[in-house]
């Protein structure tokens, strides 16, 4: 079920009210009503792969179980092996089958042997990376000894399928998500409104930003050959408004609709197009999944606590790992490897934490210089979007090759005001908001209610007049 | 809670009376699809050749010129899939109806879905749309016959259409036609003829839906021949110059798909196809104007007389 729907407009007050009104006696029924709702919205796109959820939640729900039974420590790490083959195995068949099969298909064939394999027509299952990551943040936390094991099988059931993140995050923690399961939930006015708020927004950045940007990145992209550099600089750019848009729209409706059932979720985007280096960029985009990596690969390889190698080594690793993460395709991982090139230079030279604030604080204008610093960066990251969206590695250098040349100062051949208006509108706006955790947040505001309320009929109307035509959102592919 | 609910109810509110506004006018609005039907149902008793077919018709068979009394069901991008179904669902009215004239353009096989229009159909004909669940039919044009937007937008051209000094087209259908008036500024310059003729290969290109709208238009056929009427195909011309922007293979596998219909079943085709030459007769390149619609209809008021 996508968010920007009517099946979704439907299902989320339904929920609402059973879970407020009908199953609010007990805890356990209300978490019972969530699993079940999260297993409707998940079903509703193909209810054949609830098994692989449902079979991923016993597996770990009976891993940590055993692990709260032996303190031996050669059974433990078994226990938390079987956990983590078994999720990556199923991750690794549906996503990176294909992947590997071609690769070696096409190393044997460089090298001249040939070998006969078969590519399977293998179905994506929506979002199993994402809860694929979040049970395996519980086994891990579990045999870390960080979180106790969970004996309550429906709490942990909803955890590992919490509608609102399931498909595409933010990707909770254990230690973060499953203890709200445990504690009884109360309404809170002030959250469920700003709840909705954030719901709000994220459907503005998904439906006017990310959807409109989409129509013109994806036909620059997709005849890339037959346009100038200008066009092609031009449809990066669509494409960097469009991700952004499409993705964190999805986390703010996610963590909109969480507090609307008392649930908070972890911040996923704070405004990482305003950042000052690559370092601040990866810690303000998809924060979830960055901290993921951070906790459960790069300070388990040593983090930067070794020498030089070490920390250029782990910092490639997670790079390159994190973009494999977002597909089965080299331009991925050349995607992550750009980045961690970009990385680098300010991690060797101890520069990497040098913008911990959020920019311009207490002020209403950046400096000529964070304004330097935040194109370079934003610039930066396009270029590297560009491999991110290309078809594949050829294609993406091609597509660079042109911008940098002499046609990138010809007149593009697209320039829709409409959508370029909206993005700056929205520009501007974030701008404003940069401090909060998203740009529709009004705590203690003296706005009088007529004026938010006029703001919000507004921004309705923009999404309803202006909304580009409906494309799924680009992580469930992820 | 409860505050958040009134809080809630005083901003939807407004939001529902202005969706509610939307949908009503759109439901009420007096449409070509409204005339049309009116027009039918109000003649039942004395039609005798119905036309079908999509825009092309709906603009090209002027009902004055034939001897017989004809009544143009035809309308903009109406698909084979609800010519049979508007036919089908009238035809026992129609109780002097002799002739059905189905239109059979170069991409009329490649679709059945005309995308937003199917709405009115729905609403105006009570034909269900072919791929969607009887449920959604049977919510709003706002919300699903309609992106909201297209929703606003049609009820802002109706409202300033009132301030028009000049219309394309007539306002009103005549015995279901409807013409239009001399031709479209620059729609004979080579880009946009090019640019017509790239969307009926778009068309033609991207569908998979041959085999299944041949079939049914051969149940169409055989459901008219059962009753005594005789279904006659007809492609009224379009503007020489698209005809070389066509793909080759789509134009003759229509001519094949054409043949083989016209053997099977021993049908007429009237094919005006290689007639489009004098651009006077042309509101655009793909359609006829007023003037086109007189002398194509009278020849093919003549082709039937020979039939008679």
């Amino acid at each position: 079920m996508l968010f920007n729907s009517l099946e979704f407009l439907i299902f989320l007050p339904v929920v609402f009210i059973l879970y407020w009104y009908v199953f609010n006696k007990k805890l356990k029924s209300q978490n019972l009503l969530i699993l079940l709702a999260s297993y409707v919205f998940y079903g509703w796109w193909d209810w054949r792969f609830l098994s692989l959820i449902i079979f991923s939640s016993i597996l770990d729900f009976l891993i940590g179980v055993s692990l709260s039974k032996t303190e031996e420590v050669s059974k433990r790490k078994l226990l938390l092996t079987t956990s983590i083959l078994v999720n990556i195995g199923f991750l690794g068949f549906f996503k990176y089958y294909n992947f590997f099969l071609e690769s070696f298909s096409d190393a044997f064939t460089f090298f001249g042997a040939t070998i006969s394999a078969e590519r399977l027509n293998i179905i994506l299952p929506v979002g199993i990376s994402f809860y694929t990551f979040q049970t395996l943040s519980y086994t891990i936390d579990v045999y870390k000894k960080k979180l106790e094991p969970t004996k309550d099988f429906i709490a942990f059931f909803a955890f590992v399928s919490f509608f609102p993140q399931l498909v595409a995050g933010p990707i909770e923690r254990a230690t973060n998500l499953l203890p709200q399961f445990y504690t009884s939930r109360k309404f809170e006015y002030a959250k469920a409104v700003d709840g909705l708020r954030q719901i709000l927004w994220g459907l503005f950045k998904k439906i006017v930003i990310a959807d409109n940007a989409a129509k013109f990145a994806n036909i620059i992209f997709n005849s890339s050959a037959e346009y100038s550099g200008s066009t092609l600089a031009l449809g990066a750019v669509f494409f960097a408004f469009q991700i952004y848009g499409d993705f964190s729209g999805y986390s703010d409706i996610a963590i909109g609709t969480s507090r609307l059932f008392g649930f908070n979720l972890m911040q996923n985007f704070a405004f990482p197009y305003f950042s000052r280096d690559i370092a601040e960029f990866w810690r303000r985009w998809h924060i979830s999944l960055s901290t993921w990596f951070r906790d459960y690969l790069y300070i388990p390889l040593g983090g930067s606590r070794g020498g030089t190698w070490m920390k250029v080594k782990n910092t490639f690793i997670i790079f390159l790992v994190s973009g494999f993460w977002h597909g089965a395709n080299w331009t991925f991982i050349v995607w992550g490897g750009l980045n961690a090139l970009y990385f680098l230079p300010l991690m060797l030279l101890n520069k990497n934490r040098t913008h911990t604030n959020v920019v311009a604080e207490n002020r209403m204008f950046a400096s000529i210089k964070e304004v330097f610093q935040i194109l370079l960066t934003f610039t930066l990251t396009t270029i590297a979007w560009v491999f991110f969206r290309a078809e594949n590695i050829g294609h993406a250098f091609a597509y660079l090759a042109e911008i940098f040349s002499p046609s990138l100062f010809e007149m593009p051949r697209f320039f829709p005001l409409t959508v370029i208006f909206f993005m700056i509108l929205f520009v501007i706006i974030e701008w404003l908001q940069r401090d909060k955790q998203h740009a529709l947040e009004f705590k203690n505001t003296k706005m009088p209610r007529l004026v938010r309320f006029a703001l919000y009929y507004i921004l309705i109307a923009v999404i309803f007049l202006f909304g580009g035509q409906q494309q799924e959102f680009i992580y469930f592919q992820f | 809670m409860k505050r958040f609910l009134k809080t809630l109810l005083i901003f939807i509110i407004p939001l529902g009376i202005v969706t509610l506004g939307f949908e009503v006018y759109l439901r009420t609005m007096n449409t070509e699809y409204k005339q049309k039907i009116t027009g039918l149902t109000a003649n039942y008793s004395d039609i005798e050749i119905l036309a079908l077919g999509n825009s092309h018709a709906y603009n090209g068979v002027d009902p004055r010129q034939f001897d017989l009394e004809t009544y143009n069901m035809a309308a903009g991008n109406q698909s084979l899939y609800f010519d049979k179904r508007i036919t089908l669902k009238h035809i026992d009215s129609l109780k002097k109806l002799k002739y059905v004239f189905i239109s059979v353009d170069q991409h009329s096989l490649y679709f059945s879905s005309q995308g937003i229009r199917d709405t009115w159909l729905y609403y105006d004909y009570d034909i269900k749309y072919k791929d969607k669940t009887e449920f959604w039919n049977d919510i709003s044009h706002f919300w699903l016959g309609y992106t909201p937007r297209i929703a606003v937008s049609i009820v802002k051209d109706k409202v300033l259409d009132q301030f028009k000094e000049k219309q394309s087209h007539s306002e009103t259908v005549i015995k279901g036609f409807m013409p239009h008036y001399g031709s479209a500024a620059n729609a004979f310059t080579a880009k946009n003829i090019e640019r017509k003729a790239n969307f009926f290969n778009g068309e033609v290109k991207d569908s998979n839906e041959r085999e299944e709208n041949l079939a049914d238009l051969e149940d169409f056929i055989v459901q008219l021949k059962k009753r005594d009427i005789t279904p006659i195909l007809f492609t009224l011309p379009m503007y020489n110059d698209i005809y070389g922007h066509l793909l080759k293979e789509y134009v003759d596998q229509n001519n094949e798909d054409i043949q083989y219909l016209k053997q099977k079943y021993s049908i007429q085709h009237f094919d005006f196809s290689n007639e489009g030459e004098d651009q006077s007769l042309f509101y655009n390149s793909d359609h006829l104007n007023g003037k086109g619609a007189e002398v194509f209809s009278k020849k093919m008021n003549t082709e039937l007389k020979k039939l008679l």
